[in-house]
């Protein structure tokens, strides 16, 4: 039977319609089945439900009295009380993140109950993978002639509100880019992933809550603030919520903290933190106080709501190979750790100055346990999840078996802001002519370097990088074996256009590393 | 989480190993002062740099205390950069400040501050005992940023 995109939302929406609308407990929710998912905006049209449901939500918001609390205005006076100044909502501190989950999600449920549809769940906008403003939020109408409740030219405040940033500009990547988004999810804890706790705080007196004097990390920092900054409009100031792009936004970084957490990372678990209170600062649809601890709003599931993501209270019963997956894998990443028995690792580093170039690619041979190669290429092909229309399974597959992932730990580079660095396994007579599409290619990364000056971005060491070796194993080695010389990684530096010079690389050292689930 | 214990107890063990208080040095003064042709400029050492030269610090904390956008609402990216004495400036790190109005902090609780890791050679410098100058740039994303200003309060080695 062939599956469509909207069967699958469909189903979805089935589901979360008897979850949300019954109002049942997070845990119960869970058990009745999965709620509505948040998904990304690329690739909607003007016309999807996800939007046109947004869209709609909106508008409605929009034209209630600016005076009811549970308008567009009134809602986002939850937030700021004028351009210039905050009123419930904590920047710079700890608590950053978990209030304005509570906050898009009040949005969340008040667009479900005005528009009658319980299987809508807020779309993002994934400004790294799609860095310039959705296109559904730019135009005053939509293409069928009616009012476009996401286009932003406001008056107010005695002056007009327009975005200012050029539609289909990207982001700059040093806001938003891959090796931005790489740093936050290295995060080593809670408090450098969403900013640490204010300078000095002894109890959970709710003044704790707007102290700005917490270290912001990366995340609010750089992609969060610059974003809101360079939008223009209502966005930079306390106000932003009067613009519907700023849920996009906020629900790519709640999709970011939900991201961290499902890759083992573990929040706060201080009672200063966890116990805090946002008394009276959201409201419910039928208008009463919302108020939310901290400890209640870690699961997203729990909350109605999903990104798809192996939550820790989802996979720890429907995914027990998901979850001892990542366990094993965070035993490989995280400092101080004894490694699991389930992972076997092999490294080797490059002996003397010897720099991959264009002209001839470094190879680095690891000696490997050949029975190691052969559970690899017994692996089970992995499935889309489509063709059983479940998802969960697909992902518990895919967990499933031995693969080998390559770290390459260390990287020093050359010309990086001109440079593609190429990764192939065991390529005889390996050259910049051999396409990406040879069955040898591993995949490709590149250095971030910001400022004119270049250097190491904000990291503290050259980079390091993960690659997903398993599926190259198979296709080069199959059922065989490397040769003599061992599992052979190259390293090829291509120029990212033909008029500029090329870099070379060479890592510090390489580990490849059997992970069994 | 099972694994939270250990990484906490990493984590715990950065302690905070000097303290410079920029704004204590006199004959700095205008240099806490940035704007877009001129970047503040503040020199660090550690306090107490580790035995044997070990490396201590890590990261560096740069407080603000007073901010200004530009004239005409245009964007501003801050850019902080570091160098040892007769060495090369290189970039620590990038922030905004949210929301883009102007604000002088009159407390430590409304003094906005950025986290960032330091690159290794810096942190191999300060445990030297040797001082790092640090400079924070406002840097135009859109227009010339003219009118926007910043105050560097405090520059913290943890």
């Amino acid at each position: 039977m062939a599956v469509s995109r909207r069967n699958v939302l469909l189903q979805g929406a089935v589901i979360g319609a008897g979850v949300i609308a019954s109002n049942v407990p997070g845990m119960k929710a869970l058990a009745a089945g999965q709620p509505p998912e948040r998904r990304t905006l690329q690739g909607l049209a003007w016309n999807d439900p996800i939007v046109a449901t947004y869209r709609d939500g909106v508008g409605l918001l929009k034209q209630k009295a600016a005076s009811d609390k549970t308008s567009w205005a009134g809602l986002a006076g939850i937030h700021g009380t004028n351009p210039g100044a905050y009123h419930f909502c904590p920047h710079g501190n700890w608590y950053f993140l978990p209030w304005h989950r509570a906050y898009i999600l009040t949005y969340e449920r008040f667009i479900r109950e005005l528009t009658k549809n319980n299987d809508f769940a807020l779309p993002y906008w994934d400004w790294t993978a799609d860095p310039a403003m959705p296109e559904v939020l730019l135009k005053p109408t939509t293409p069928d002639g009616r009012q476009n409740w996401l286009y932003v030219d406001d008056q107010d405040f005695g002056k007009r509100w327009k975005r200012t940033w050029p539609p289909g500009e990207p982001m700059p990547a040093r806001f938003v880019g891959a090796p931005v988004l790489q740093d936050i999810l290295n995060s080593p804890d809670y408090e450098a992933f969403g900013t640490s706790r204010p300078q000095g705080q002894n109890n959970l007196d709710p003044s704790w809550v707007l102290n700005r004097s917490g270290d912001q990390g990366t995340l609010e920092r750089l992609p969060h603030n610059m974003v809101h900054n360079s939008i223009g409009g209502w966005m930079p100031s306390a106000l932003s919520p009067r613009d519907p792009i700023f849920f996009m936004h906020h629900c790519n970084i709640d999709r970011i903290w939900a991201l961290w957490n499902s890759l083992g990372n573990g929040n706060s678990d201080d009672a200063l933190w966890t116990d805090m209170q946002f008394t009276n600062n959201f409201i419910n649809t039928d208008g009463s106080p919302y108020s939310p601890k901290v400890s209640d709003l870690f699961a997203p599931e729990t909350l109605g709501y999903t990104y798809g993501l192996p939550s820790q209270v989802a996979a720890a019963t429907a995914s027990p190979n998901l979850l001892a997956l990542q366990n094993k894998l965070v035993t490989l990443r995280a400092p101080g750790i004894a490694k699991s028995a389930d992972v076997k690792t092999f490294s080797v580093a490059p002996t003397g100055q010897t720099f991959g170039t264009a002209a001839a690619p470094l190879s680095l041979s690891v000696n490997v346990d050949p029975a190691l190669i052969g559970a690899v290429a017994r692996r089970k092909p992995v499935s889309s999840g489509a063709e059983f229309l479940n998802f969960a399974a697909a992902r518990e597959q895919r967990a499933t078996g031995t693969r080998v992932i390559a770290f390459l730990r260390d990287v020093m580079v050359t010309q990086p802001e001109d440079t593609e660095y190429r990764v192939f396994l065991d390529r005889p007579n390996l050259t910049a002519q051999v396409p990406v599409s040879d069955p040898s290619y591993v995949g490709s990364f590149g250095v971030f370097v910001h400022g004119e000056h270049g250097g190491h971005g904000s990291g503290e060491f050259n980079p390091s990088f993960a690659i997903d070796l398993t599926s190259a194993v198979q296709r080069v080695y199959g059922i065989g074996q490397p040769g003599p010389h061992g599992l052979k990684l190259q390293f090829l530096p291509v120029p990212i256009r033909p008029d500029v010079p090329v870099g070379t690389i060479r890592p510090g050292r390489v580990e490849i590393a059997f992970i069994n689930a | 989480m099972a694994n939270a214990g250990p990484r906490r107890a990493a984590v715990g063990c950065f302690l905070v190993l000097a303290l410079w208080i920029a704004a204590a040095s006199a004959e700095e003064g205008d240099q806490l002062r940035a704007t877009v042709d001129q970047p503040a400029r503040i020199t660090a050492t550690e306090a107490a740099p580790g035995s044997n030269g070990a490396a201590t610090s890590r990261r560096v904390v740069v407080s603000v205390t007073h901010y200004r956008p530009t004239d005409d609402g245009s964007p501003i990216e801050v850019v902080v950069k570091a160098r040892t004495a007769g060495g090369g400036e290189q970039d620590i790190g990038s922030f905004g400040i949210t929301p883009d109005r102007e604000f002088t902090s009159t407390a430590p609780s409304t003094t906005q501050r950025f986290s960032f890791a330091l690159p290794s050679e810096f942190v191999a410098v300060l445990a030297a005992g040797k001082p790092v100058i640090f400079s924070v740039h406002l840097v135009p994303v859109r227009g010339e940023g003219r009118g926007a200003a910043l105050r560097v309060g405090t520059i913290e080695l943890h």
